[in-house]
């Protein structure tokens, strides 16, 4: 394949890196800032929660994407890539797994579901810590 | 020892883009006066602007280093100089953000600066990646 392409693949999959860090990590310091502050403050700065998740999942959906085009035309396929990426992948389906929780989360604390907002605290830092250990067997995989 | 570098790296692309990022999305979110005078949305954007520094001061000496010991692997070409000009693009800016925040008692006035500059940190966070990769094939 051009590599014009693979470059523009690659260059997609860092921007949703970086939208997915920012998201995730945001979402969990927003949460644990807001219960700091007095209850009229807090809805205020947890009215940012729902942004921030949905940016990091669109960063991760991003990430799922062009990750799965970079392994086939720029390696020739799953079968190829070494044992560490499949430890990756591990942690990519934590990740995943983690962020469909959150949203799911959000929409049920939209709909008037506010104990669902308990679970927060809990998928924020299991999304975070998949997401390090992703990027460190990344690292270890293609390095 | 490499990998711990480019993973050190990479961690520290992502804290700082975390920071640079969320502070630009919770600045939109906050409403147009909370933006210049302040009021919860700004301590969270003290947290956010702090993160994105650590990031950054993380990113400087481990880039270096990893072209001061793989010269064939990081060739100082044309886009490694576009990359290194839009880092100091973004380091200038987040540094500015910083200071911004730790004079906003005494010079309230400096925050009408916030709305311009948290963007551009996180621009300057995208092209400086997209020239990594022009660079180097890569990101680190």
């Amino acid at each position: 394949m051009d590599q014009t392409i693979l470059d523009a693949l690659l260059i997609v999959h860092f921007a949703g890196l970086m939208m997915g860090a920012g998201g995730g990590i945001g979402s969990t310091i927003v949460m644990g800032y807001a219960r700091s502050l007095p209850e009229e403050q807090a809805i205020i700065v947890r009215g940012a929660g729902p942004a921030l998740a949905r940016l990091s999942t669109f960063g991760l959906v991003l990430m799922l994407v062009t990750g799965g085009a970079l392994v086939q035309f720029r390696y020739g396929g799953f079968g190829a890539m070494p044992q560490m990426f499949w430890v990756k992948l591990v942690f990519v389906a934590t990740l995943t797994l983690a962020a469909i929780l959150i949203e799911v989360t959000y929409a049920q604390v939209k709909k008037g579901n506010a104990a669902a907002a308990a679970n927060l605290p809990r998928l924020g830092p299991v999304a975070g810590i998949s997401a390090l250990l992703a990027v460190v067997f990344a690292a270890l995989a293609f390095h | 020892m490499d990998s711990a570098l480019v993973i050190l790296h990479v961690l520290a692309l992502m804290l700082g883009s975390a920071g640079g990022f969320a502070a630009m999305l919770t600045l939109g979110h906050a409403r147009p006066k909370q933006k210049e005078k302040g009021g919860a949305m700004r301590g969270v954007g003290r947290v956010f602007s702090t993160m994105s520094l650590m990031g950054i001061l993380v990113l400087w000496p481990t880039g270096i280093a990893l072209v001061a010991t793989h010269p064939d692997e990081y060739p100082l070409n044309p886009m490694f100089w576009m990359k290194m000009g839009f880092a100091i693009v973004l380091t200038t800016t987040t540094v500015s953000i910083e200071v911004i925040y730790a004079r906003a008692k005494q010079e309230p006035d400096l925050a009408r600066l916030l709305p311009s500059l948290k963007p551009l940190a996180a621009l300057s966070y995208i092209v400086t990646a997209v020239f990594s990769v022009l660079a180097f094939g890569r990101f680190a």
